[in-house]
């Protein structure tokens, strides 16, 4: 774990620092005078070589949890990303909620009915979640709701602080762009779950005692499909972070998309190493917990 | 003469037909009906996409200043942008990035994700080491990983496709990974080791043989999924710039709009819908066909 994310720490630096163009330029302008340059250069540290600011950058993130400062923004990365990732975060989780609580009733029906229209109809929206691009459906949201209907506010972000209805406006398309875009894979993969399980010789048994279709569907069919099924839906956090971060755009809201465009467009990065990195870092943790949860819930997988 | 040749029509009659596998994947694809549209469809799109300048009825970047945001109309199908750019034009010729750009990536990162997954499942020693790499990689986000790619290499077509490549790599490399650990304890494996067989040759003829079939239906569903993520780049102006229409960046320049010309972006998006769908409806065919168990 720590030598990888090392080795990440260096490969996503080396690479960072191959991005053409210059940030000092950037931040002065072309018509700057030479001295200048070489002032900021110097003031940036961008005059040491290569091996000396990464070591001088590691030492910062590895004793201060410093991941230096950004060029454009002038501020601590760190800070950058502690004001803007949880956002993301929030609708990200939020959106995976929603597709959860759409898709798995879904998914069991759709095994329950295998192969008659409530199937058919799950398996079309299934197919179309994972053709539809979030981002247009999160365009068409806002041309419905809020220029047409004018319920909702067409983008923007709320502080819970300042208005809670408010708050909770702004997240309404965003978090049902998200969760309906997912919710036809986890839909899709309850089913294909379910039916693997209820082909197992207990739900025979529980059939052959005379058990209710609706009890072996729940009790023993449901509780085996859901250990891989949430692991499943753990494992595809990540893809759907990166879905959010297009649909943050649409609706202006001031997650970790735009801190990403601006170092991108900036040159900035020390901005962007940093964003990358702990974006990375962060789920390298998240896939390691669901690894060791999966482990603990299912008694059959043992890592030695 | 005439016994021996009714006893001869007899016993043809009776010889199972013999049809090899590929005849019967293709004789099972052909009779489902879904994929047959789907790849009727894809096939239009190619088509308009190859041929797209004698298709599209007016230049793509041609303006039009007297007809600004007008409706759709039989002069433009699908109605005008901002600079009077006939969108169905634009939309035509944003199809050969889309395409050009989701069939490089998932040739390359098949090529590249199955050399991988075959020196790693091949080469006991590297496995670890690739595998971890992999890893990494996948437990990026793929749209923030692209995003700092296309950084790093500049915005622009070719960049896309080698940023999504790199992207995609990883999950080609784990499902052909897989394959192989499959395939390589089969008996003609070993039968050809046994003969004194070297590595590149079993590798090349009598594995790689037989793990295309989920190497083509993982590389479809890559196909679309680089159409969407080259859009999605495009939407956020990292991948093919202006004014190069792509559907992306048409449906970026609809935004601004969207109030007053709503048929922008409801034109590009449908479009996007449509090809990632007509793929993703081939490739679940295929990997229904391909493989039962799944």
């Amino acid at each position: 774990m720590v030598m990888v994310t090392l080795v990440l720490s260096f490969i996503i630096y080396g690479l960072m620092d191959l991005i053409p163009g210059d940030p000092v330029t950037v931040s002065l302008g072309t018509r700057a005078t030479k001295e200048l340059v070489e002032a900021r250069r110097e003031a940036w540290g961008l005059d040491e070589p290569f091996l000396v600011r990464y070591a001088t950058w590691l030492k910062g993130v590895i004793t201060r949890a410093d991941f230096g400062k950004s060029f454009y923004l002038q501020e601590p990365v760190t800070q950058i990303i502690a004001s803007k990732l949880p956002i993301t975060l929030l609708l990200a989780s939020l959106g995976l909620l929603l597709s959860v609580v759409i898709g798995i009733p879904m998914g069991v029906l759709a095994a329950a009915y295998k192969g008659c229209w409530i199937d058919k109809g799950a398996m079309v929206f299934a197919t179309l979640g994972v053709s539809i691009p979030g981002f247009w459906m999160a365009l068409n949201f806002i041309f419905l709701f809020a220029i047409t209907l004018r319920w909702l506010p067409s983008g923007g972000y709320v502080l819970p602080t300042v208005s809670v209805v408010g708050w909770l406006k702004s997240l309404v398309m965003p978090v049902l762009a998200i969760g309906l875009i997912n919710a036809g894979a986890t839909a899709r993969m309850m089913r294909s779950t379910l039916l693997e399980v209820l082909n197992e010789m207990y739900i025979a048994v529980a059939r052959a005692k005379g058990m209710k279709e609706r009890q072996v569907l729940i009790k023993h069919g449901m509780r085996n499909a859901m250990l891989p099924v949430i692991t499943i839906i753990g494992l595809t956090y990540a893809s759907l972070v990166g879905g959010t971060v297009v649909i943050e755009t649409v609706f202006t809201i001031p997650g970790i998309s735009r801190t990403l465009l601006i170092a991108v467009n900036k040159r900035d990065n020390i901005l962007l190493t940093g964003c990358v990195l702990l974006i990375g870092i962060i789920f390298i943790l998240i896939n390691f917990v669901t690894d060791i949860l999966y482990a603990t819930l299912n008694p059959k997988i043992r890592y030695t | 003469m005439s016994l021996l040749r009714s006893w001869r029509v007899k016993e043809a009659a009776q010889r199972p037909v013999l049809v090899s596998y590929r005849g019967k994947v293709l004789r099972k694809l052909v009779r489902n009906k879904t994929a047959m549209a789907g790849l009727a469809l894809m096939l239009l799109f190619l088509v308009v996409a190859i041929f797209a300048q004698w298709i599209a009825p007016y230049e793509p970047n041609k303006m039009d200043v007297m007809n600004i945001m007008s409706r759709p109309s039989w002069v433009h199908w699908f109605g005008t942008d901002d600079f009077g750019r006939d969108v169905f034009s634009r939309v035509i010729y944003g199809s050969r990035v889309s395409l050009r750009v989701g069939l490089s990536v998932s040739v390359l990162s098949g090529v590249l994700g199955a050399l991988v997954g075959l020196i790693s499942a091949y080469y006991q020693w590297l496995d670890n080491l690739l595998m971890r790499i992999m890893d990494t990689m996948l437990s990026f986000p793929a749209v923030i990983l692209a995003i700092a790619l296309m950084a790093v290499f500049g915005p622009s077509e070719l960049n896309a496709i080698f940023a999504l490549s790199i992207v995609y790599l990883p999950r080609t490399a784990r499902v052909c990974r897989s394959q192989v650990l499959m395939v390589k304890e089969e008996n003609y494996v070993e039968a050809a080791r046994a003969t004194g067989v070297g590595d590149m040759r079993i590798l090349t003829c009598h594995i790689l043989p037989n793990i295309m079939a989920a190497l083509i239906v993982q590389q479809t569903l890559i196909f679309a999924l680089a159409i969407l993520v080259e859009a999605a780049l495009s939407f956020l102006g990292v991948g093919t710039p202006p004014p190069t229409p792509s559907w992306g960046n048409i449906l970026n320049e609809s935004r601004d709009f969207l109030r007053i010309a709503p048929w922008t972006s409801l034109a590009s998006g449908s479009v996007i819908v449509i090809v990632v769908l007509a793929i993703n409806l081939v490739g679940d065919s295929l990997r229904d066909v391909l493989d039962p168990k799944l």
